[in-house]
């Protein structure tokens, strides 16, 4: 937050004391909203933690107080019931893994569209965005069908390759915007260097990606983390289920049980969260690359 | 290489294919349910490993997939010919999948089937199909708080409507919330029971259009009867449109904030487990005398009509319909027994529930009967809701789009 207090040299009466321009008071309420909205966003997530900590019997005596001592019982229970580790390995392989191949196959499907500009490149764009207006329930049934005559149900391959289809019609129209963005000149300069077409995408126009990529990233593998539909339908032995699937066991039909829920829910995100602590450097470098010119 | 070497080897060989034939001759069942999970076990880590001791041929498959998400996961398995060979079931997946061809008729001369109790018995068998073999009964009452009311001079479990406003307003004078009153539950329950107990029409009539909803007198009692409830301050009905009944009233109750609240049974586990509340369940209070039982059917289970292991399924569902099993789910459930000598799982506290059912004052939850169509679901909240935010609108307004519902359902 950031207030000018001015001086004034002349010494007159209106400029001894501060001086609040209207930018500034402007900048100061601006940042306070800001600093609200984020509070207002972390509240949830601090309810979920505290409740975490707290007996069944602490919750509903006073279901929004503070809980008077850290009680590990419930995080323990969660953790023995989950196979958490191993449900932790299933989501961390098949999250990075897709976010690695929508990446990788989105920009170099979104290359060639990207400069050929004829009615065919827009024909197969048009189609590309068809994927991301498609329901969820409507590609159910075929997906699974599908993926039964190829025998790649229940496998880790299956998994990671549904999750790549749907995640490509996103990644190939997001790409698509960003490479055509990059001046052409640089790929000129490569051609006369006598560069192929795969050597100027992979030297020439893959480095350039790296914004668009950590942002396309940080969507990917929210989607993949916390999706468990798919995993629910194509996965059937427990030894691979993912995270999600874990925590999913701890929601009732009829009623929720906070102090059984609330444990689970933290173990099943925080993964996630250390990743994104981990990379958090990069992806705002990357998120923000070109917002300044 | 000498005979006895050859021998040993040939002994070797045949324990192997021997073992291997036991292999494969174990069958391994599939089977989805939405209860089994850690937070509404159902009794199946006990039930589960008894049936696999009992029958060590086939093995069991649990898999948890929650009532909401059955719609999602399970029908692309039924139409890719994959499915689970048991499903865990309610009555309105018993007709979707039923009527689609995708259930085995379980057979109406099924050793089970007789002893099925009469509320139910023809209502799971409608065109002489059975699809479904029923797990539980599960009641919906009047949960009360015995030390609030005690505290409010209240010794007597409200089992009429005056009964219960006369409660409401001693509650009121004493400081103590009397009752939430949810939209999404609770009215629907108070409506339901007094609308159905009262009314001329039978709930099937009311659901496939022959007798209309605007013109019943006992549904148009029952929102005569919420706003009775209104006017006593037994709630505040703009704050409890919108409550949720899943959450926030079922932890206010835990926490003895509130006297009442009308829900089901399946809480008296959680609600026993927590420390210092005494309660009670009761009936929903209506014009009876002993108010009005208002049963559920909880869930079943159905057999894939491409099961490849249907003799397997049929043990699996001829173990569940043994009244010494079954009875372990019940009372896991706090559920009624669906079967007419079957032990129920209700405890003693239910007592004032018990007593409305032995005298026959039963009315059973016509969406999860198939009585009504199942877009009258979501259809009854909004109606409630919307009477809740506007008690002086007319019942007719409410009741016109209940009948729109099922004239579109048809």
């Amino acid at each position: 937050m950031s207030i000018s207090m001015n001086k004034s040299s002349s010494g007159s009466p209106k400029g001894n004391g501060m001086k609040f321009t209207g930018k500034t008071v402007f900048s100061a309420s601006a940042n306070v909203f800001v600093l609200f909205l984020v509070i207002a966003m972390l509240i949830p997530v601090a309810y979920m933690i505290m409740m975490s900590f707290r007996t069944g019997s602490e919750i509903a005596q006073d279901p929004l107080g503070f809980p008077t001592s850290l009680y590990f019982g419930n995080y323990i229970n969660a953790m023995d019931k989950m196979n958490y580790f191993r449900s932790v390995v299933n989501s961390l392989g098949i999250t990075l893994s897709v976010t690695a191949l929508v990446s990788l196959l989105g920009s170099m499907a979104a290359y060639p569209l990207a400069r050929r500009t004829n009615g065919f490149s827009k024909a197969v764009i048009m189609l590309v965005s068809l994927g991301l207006a498609t329901p969820n329930f409507v590609n159910i049934t075929p997906i699974y069908i599908i993926f039964r005559d190829l025998g790649l149900l229940d496998s880790y391959v299956g998994i990671i390759i549904v999750f790549t289809a749907l995640n490509l019609p996103l990644s190939i129209f997001f790409y698509t915007g960003f490479i055509s963005s990059v001046p052409k000149e640089l790929e000129e300069a490569a051609r006369l260097d006598n560069c192929s077409n795969w050597q100027i995408y992979w030297h020439v126009i893959r480095p350039l990606l790296g914004s668009a990529t950590a942002t396309l990233s940080l969507f990917v593998m929210l989607m993949v983390w916390n999706d468990f539909i798919y995993p629910l339908l194509l996965l059937t032995d427990e030894s691979k289920f993912t995270v999600m699937i874990s925590v999913y066991r701890f929601v009732g039909n009829r009623s929720i049980e906070p102090d059984m829920l609330f444990p689970a829910a933290v173990l099943g995100s925080l993964p996630l969260l250390i990743l994104f602590g981990f990379f958090q450097r990069r992806i705002l470098s990357g998120v923000t690359a070109g917002a300044v010119k | 290489m000498n005979k006895q070497k050859i021998k040993l080897i040939g002994t070797a060989i045949s324990l192997l294919l021997a073992s291997n034939y036991s292999y494969a001759a174990a069958v391994t069942l599939d089977v989805t349910a939405w209860k089994g999970n850690e937070a509404e076990p159902a009794g199946f880590p006990v039930l589960l490993k008894k049936f696999e001791q009992e029958n060590p041929d086939i093995k069991i498959k649990l898999s948890f997939i929650s009532r909401g998400d059955t719609d999602v996961v399970i029908p692309p398995r039924l139409q890719g010919n994959n499915s689970p060979d048991v499903m865990m079931v309610d009555m309105p997946l018993v007709k979707i999948w039923g009527d689609a061809g995708m259930l085995k008729d379980l057979n109406t001369k099924s050793d089970w089937y007789g002893d099925i109790a009469p509320a139910i018995k023809e209502s799971i068998a409608p065109k002489g199909k059975l699809y479904v073999q029923p797990l539980e009964l599960v009641g919906m009452g009047n949960f009360i708080n015995t030390d609030l009311m005690k505290k409010a001079g209240i010794d007597k479990t409200p089992t009429t409507v005056n009964e219960l406003i006369d409660s409401c307003k001693k509650l009121n004078d004493a400081g103590i919330s009397p009752m939430l009153f949810p939209s999404g539950l609770s009215a629907r329950l108070f409506a339901f029971a007094n609308g159905l107990s009262r009314s001329p029409s039978k709930p099937w009539e009311l659901g496939n259009g022959t007798a209309s909803f605007v013109d019943d007198p006992g549904f148009n009692k029952a929102f005569s009867l919420t706003r009775d409830l209104i006017a006593a301050n037994c709630f505040d009905p703009k704050i409890q449109a919108a409550l949720d009944p899943w959450t926030t009233t079922l932890s206010e109750f835990r926490g003895g904030r509130v006297a009442m609240v009308m829900h089901g049974a399946w809480n008296i586990k959680s609600f026993s487990e927590t420390e210092g509340l005494n309660y009670t369940l009761g009936p929903i209070p209506t014009d009876k005398a002993t108010g009005t039982a208002l049963d559920t059917f909880g869930m079943g289970w159905a057999i894939s009509s491409k099961t490849k292991h249907a003799e397997a399924a049929r043990k699996f569902l001829n173990f569940f319909a043994e009244d010494e099993n079954l009875a372990v789910l019940l009372k896991d459930e706090s559920a009624y027994s669906p079967y007419i000598k079957g032990t129920d799982g209700v405890p003693a506290l239910a007592e004032k529930y018990n007593a409305a059912r032995a005298a026959g004052n039963i009315v059973m939850w016509p969406v999860y009967m198939n009585h009504w169509p199942q877009a009258m679901e979501s259809e009854s909240v909004d109606g409630m809701a919307s009477f809740l935010l506007d008690p002086d609108m007319s019942s007719k307004e409410v009741l016109e789009i209940w009948d729109e519902t099922v004239e579109d359902s048809m």
